[in-house]
């Protein structure tokens, strides 16, 4: 039983000035406007098989969607080149950030007689575009004197419960340890890698404009960073997308720099040779500070 | 069995009511070359799932990841609706929410049957619930062996 078709339907976007999920549009290369949302018989194919042999479901299935640029089902035909950007009403502005749509899958099978449509009961989110203010990472303070364990909370565009119930369900990914990163440059030019402990993700409403109406902010916990020199620190924060070809981790340049000044204190005796006429001696060791 | 008069492009199963009203579906059977021959019905499923209930994407790109869940259970004997429910709550709890694996059922073929189950089967006309029950369960349940297939 191989996969014939691959859809996303029943498509809708989140609008921040009505506060409403809304039906999603595309147009086609010839400026045509077709609305993808629920019931409008209009869906975006991820796979067709066309004259093929299907897609063995045994196997998983992986492909990049551009959404400037993609094949849509109208119930006769799959044509290509269809956007949800551009400039005609209900089409999304091109600068448009922080985008927030949801979707139902459906998997169509080869048969060649009734071809069997399955279709997923629950609903997938995707934020694309993903904006974020300057100013979107706030580390403890610390590092200037040795050692130094830093809190860090990382502000990214959400989904909040006005959006959607349950809301924190949703973000799996950013709660994931492994899908962060924080590196350490040292003065003298070297990197050091750290994973993170513990990332927890809240969800709520925002009304900073990047993040269109919710923001998801992720906080985690950082070993013990080794400040042993004296000189100027930069500790990145970066994260790796899931919804991302072999692009890697995004490292974000909100960067938390310092300058640490770190002392040692060197013991020394004034004199090398020390005389006693019995078994006690009495010693003198003076320390003197120091930049390491 | 197809329908060749008003319903004509309706395939139906033929199936009697029991004493409780429940429909028993009963699978077609017949002789072919001297031997007793039953036709399977074939029941599945397919479901697609991203591994993720929300994808993050810094550009207008988006890399989407599908994993699929199929199963394929042939029937030969009689069954129900309920029945068929069962038997995809079985194939379920094989189903890890990591792995990616299809599952098929055994399809039952007449020479696996014991006299004893080939007497009953034949028998079969209608309405006990409870021989229809236990047949039902000794003829498909038994017989369902779910094999794993990974990638």
């Amino acid at each position: 039983m191989n996969i014939k078709l691959i859809e996303l339907f029943g498509l809708q976007v989140w609008n921040n000035s009505s506060g409403k999920w809304e039906d999603l549009s595309a147009k086609n290369s010839e400026s045509m406007l077709a609305s993808l949302g629920p019931k409008k018989g209009h869906s975006i194919v991820l796979y067709d098989a066309g004259v093929g042999t299907g897609l063995d479901p045994v196997s998983t299935f992986r492909q990049a969607m551009d959404w400037k640029v993609f094949a849509v089902n109208d119930g006769t035909a799959i044509t290509d080149g269809w956007s949800i950007f551009g400039d005609e009403a209900g089409l999304l502005i091109n600068d448009a950030f922080s985008i927030r749509i949801r979707y139902y899958l459906r998997v169509t099978d080869m048969n060649t007689g009734t071809p069997g449509v399955f279709s997923s009961n629950e609903m997938y989110y995707q934020i694309i575009k993903v904006s974020h203010p300057v100013d979107h990472i706030q580390f403890s303070s610390g590092g200037e004197a040795g050692p130094w364990a830093p809190m860090v909370t990382v502000s990214l565009p959400g989904i909040s419960n006005k959006m959607v119930s349950d809301s924190d369900t949703l973000f799996s990914w950013l709660s994931n340890s492994a899908n962060w990163q924080a590196h350490l440059k040292l003065p003298n030019g070297e990197i050091r890698k750290y994973s993170v402990t513990n990332p927890t993700v809240k969800t709520g409403d925002s009304a900073e404009p990047e993040y269109e109406g919710a923001v998801a902010t992720v906080d985690f916990r950082l070993p013990m960073l080794q400040v042993a020199q004296s000189g100027s620190y930069t500790l990145t924060i970066s994260l790796l997308p899931n919804a991302q070809g072999s692009g890697g981790y995004h490292v974000f340049d909100d960067v938390y720099a310092w300058t640490a000044t770190i002392t040692a204190m060197s013991p020394s005796m004034s004199d090398p040779l020390y005389l006693s006429f019995g078994t006690n001696t009495f010693m003198v060791i003076d320390f003197a500070q120091s930049l390491v | 069995m197809i329908y060749k008069g008003q319903n004509q492009r309706r395939t139906v199963i033929p199936s009697v009511k029991n004493a409780q009203g429940l429909t028993v579906y009963i699978p077609e059977k017949g002789m072919r070359a001297g031997r007793k021959w039953f036709k399977a019905y074939a029941y599945y499923s397919l479901t697609a799932a991203q591994p993720y209930p929300l994808l993050f994407s810094f550009s207008s790109e988006a890399y989407i990841t599908i994993n699929f869940t199929s199963t394929a259970i042939s029937i030969t004997a009689p069954f129900t609706l309920p029945l068929l429910r069962f038997y995809q709550l079985e194939a379920a709890k094989l189903i890890k929410s990591s792995a990616t694996l299809s599952i098929e059922a055994e399809a039952q073929s007449v020479e696996s049957l014991s006299k004893e189950q080939m007497k009953e089967f034949e028998g079969k006309k209608s309405g006990d619930p409870i021989r229809d029950a236990s047949l039902v369960y000794a003829l498909g349940a038994a017989k369902f062996t779910p094999t794993r297939k990974t990638p």
